[in-house]
């Protein structure tokens, strides 16, 4: 019973330790962030952003998308999205916070892909969430795409109207990157 | 006296506008406005179609994405509103006035130099709004003749022609219900653009003009059902006959409907079909055909594509097939095509660079005159300099002659028109 008891503490201990001392991911290239809005009968909104950082805790991954240079291609239109909406002088990012654990990232050269949970912040509230990834390892470089759907009033963001045009307030995220180990 | 009659004539054409202050009418058509991710038409549009009046939405982005901004990122408050913001209508009200002058030189090969001036539009138009229900309209004025600078939107008169006076004309009239959650669809009965191929304001393009689909004077009485999606629209219309033409022999009877996949916000593809049938061909408009029943069938397909927001490629090719049964037996076929392909250049926010390319040949595989096939070549300047007015100069090369097209027979032509609304 003893022996039993220290044999699974010491795997526990093992496997916190196999955890931790993965390699920490590092982003490369330029990654590429999309979201998807409508407005009423197919009216489209596209919003892009290339930045985005990944900081990798150990046992938590922080994606973090700093807000600032997103954009949708129409100025007056980012103008109010960033400071009207999304208020970026206060809260300038959204971050994604998962558990490293939740995510099966593969080994060698091959791909794996799942849904996974992990906790989005956005103008300064936090909710659970669930996302899709896919992950592909190619020559050690991880390619890592994710799609996330988001409610905005979930985070207490104003559902953006103009001259009698109402948004949809579901929208849909789009991630991709590359990483290093 | 000239003048005296013309003088007369503006006091009848502003009285007439004057009084219909609570209508309006449409001048719009930018099917290049995909290089802004706005696929579809009917945010900025009453017509899911495209074309027409503004919604307020439309008059908004007419001044943020259409205009030459003179102060980076300004709101433009109530610049775009009607009568520059200076009455505040009710959100169910959508009024808009338009005019429209053109000048142009004609140059047939051979021919000295023409000059014209033509009123392209005086037009009133009003949208108004009461919960699902929507009543819209368009009353105009066009003068008499070419002399007065009028007589091309007669197949739209509302009043009896010709007359020293000129011409009341409606374009559009309709009746509309929004249906479903989001309004995706709209049921409309009264005078509507013809649903097909690509909405234009150039109503001269072959595609436009031998297909009878213009938004000038192409207009037809019936019913449609609209429908706009994220990824698809279209709309199917049952033709019933223009009745602003006589006698009724003369009335096409059919249907049309187009619909345009939407892969991304950058690109749009459609399909489009045409199928009506009169009793006596309009030989006045084609005369190749004889007055005689005829079936008329247009196909087309057509692409909207922005590989860069600063490039746009419009392009249609249309199948065009006449069939006429001959008073003495038998039936005369024709078979046709046209095709445009459309390049939109904005050099910078206001400033768009024009150049098309037209082909048209009405008589393919005929062993006769009209078995010709006329090029066009177009270059343009658009230039949406101020708030609520544009100016647009073209140049046209034609090396021959189709139904409606600018020139009307082999030649150039020179085009400046500026064009105002409230």
């Amino acid at each position: 019973m003893n022996r039993a008891r220290v044999l699974v503490t010491t795997l526990s201990f093992l496997s916190a330790l196999a955890v931790t001392a993965d390699a920490k991911l590092t982003r490369t290239g330029t990654p590429a962030v999309t979201f998807h809005a409508s407005g009423p009968a197919g009216m489209n909104i596209v919003g892009t952003t290339s930045d985005l950082d990944v900081d990798d805790q150990g046992a938590k991954i922080v994606i973090k998308v700093p807000l600032k240079s997103l954009a949708t291609g129409i100025a007056l239109r980012d103008d109010h999205m960033r400071n009207k909406y999304l208020q970026i002088a206060t809260y300038p990012n959204a971050e994604l916070t998962l558990d490293r654990a939740t995510v099966h990232f593969p080994n060698g050269d091959t791909a794996s892909s799942g849904d996974a949970t992990g906790s989005m912040a956005i103008h300064g509230k936090t909710k659970n969430v669930s996302f899709h990834y896919n992950i592909t390892r190619v020559t050690g470089t991880l390619h890592v795409g994710g799609t996330v759907h988001l409610d905005i009033r979930d985070y207490g963001i104003d559902i953006p109207s103009y001259l009698g045009v109402t948004v949809k307030p579901e929208i849909g995220v789009e991630v991709q990157f590359t990483a290093t180990e | 006296m000239g003048l005296v009659r013309k003088t007369a004539a503006l006091v009848a054409a502003l009285s007439v506008l004057a009084c219909l202050m609570l209508a309006s009418r449409p001048a719009f058509a930018f099917p290049w406005m995909i290089r802004e991710g706005y696929t579809g038409c009917n945010t900025c549009h009453a017509d899911p179609s495209g074309a027409g009046i503004l919604t307020q939405y439309g008059r908004g982005m007419e001044e943020v994405i259409l205009r030459m901004p003179y102060k980076k990122d300004a709101d433009p408050g109530k610049t775009g509103n009607f009568f520059f913001g200076a009455f505040d209508l009710p959100d169910q009200l959508l009024l808009q006035t338009d005019a429209r002058n053109l000048v142009m030189t004609v140059i047939p090969n051979g021919s000295p130099a023409q000059l014209y001036d033509y009123v392209m539009q005086l037009d009133q138009s009003a949208q108004l709004k009461l919960g699902r229900f929507r009543m819209n309209g368009s009353i105009g004025y066009t003068p008499p003749t070419q002399e007065w600078g009028g007589g091309g939107a007669l197949a739209a008169s509302l009043t009896d022609q010709p007359s020293s006076w000129g011409a009341i004309v409606a374009r559009q009239y309709w009746l509309g219900l929004d249906i479903g959650k989001d309004e995706e669809f709209l049921l409309r009965a009264g005078r509507l653009n013809v649903p097909y191929g690509i909405r234009t304001l150039e109503h001269p393009f072959f595609v436009r003009s031998v297909t009878r689909t213009d938004s000038n004077t192409g207009q037809e009485h019936g019913v449609s059902l609209a429908y706009t999606g994220e990824k698809v629209r279209g709309e199917v219309m049952a033709i019933l006959g223009n009745y602003a033409i006589r006698p009724d022999a003369f009335r096409e009877r059919g249907g049309s409907a187009f619909v345009e996949l939407t892969p991304s916000t950058k690109v749009a593809i459609g399909a489009s079909a045409l199928i009506t049938h009169a009793d006596v061909a309009r030989s006045d408009l084609e005369p190749s055909l004889s007055a005689s029943p005829i079936f008329r069938q247009d196909y087309a397909l057509h692409a909207r594509i922005s590989p860069a927001k600063a490039l746009v490629i419009l392009a249609e090719v249309d199948a065009l097939y006449n069939s006429q049964q001959l008073p003495g037996g038998g039936t005369s076929n024709h078979f046709g095509m046209a095709s445009l392909l459309q390049v939109d250049l904005q050099l910078y926010q206001g400033i768009h660079l024009l150049a098309a390319n037209e082909i048209y040949n009405g008589h393919i595989a005929e062993k006769n005159a009209y078995n010709t096939t006329t090029v066009t070549a177009w270059g343009g300047l658009w230039w949406f300099f101020a708030p609520h007015v544009d100016l647009r100069v073209d140049f046209v090369y034609a090396t021959g002659s189709a139904p409606g097209s600018t020139p009307t027979s082999p030649g150039s032509a020179l085009l400046a028109q500026i064009h105002g609304y409230l």
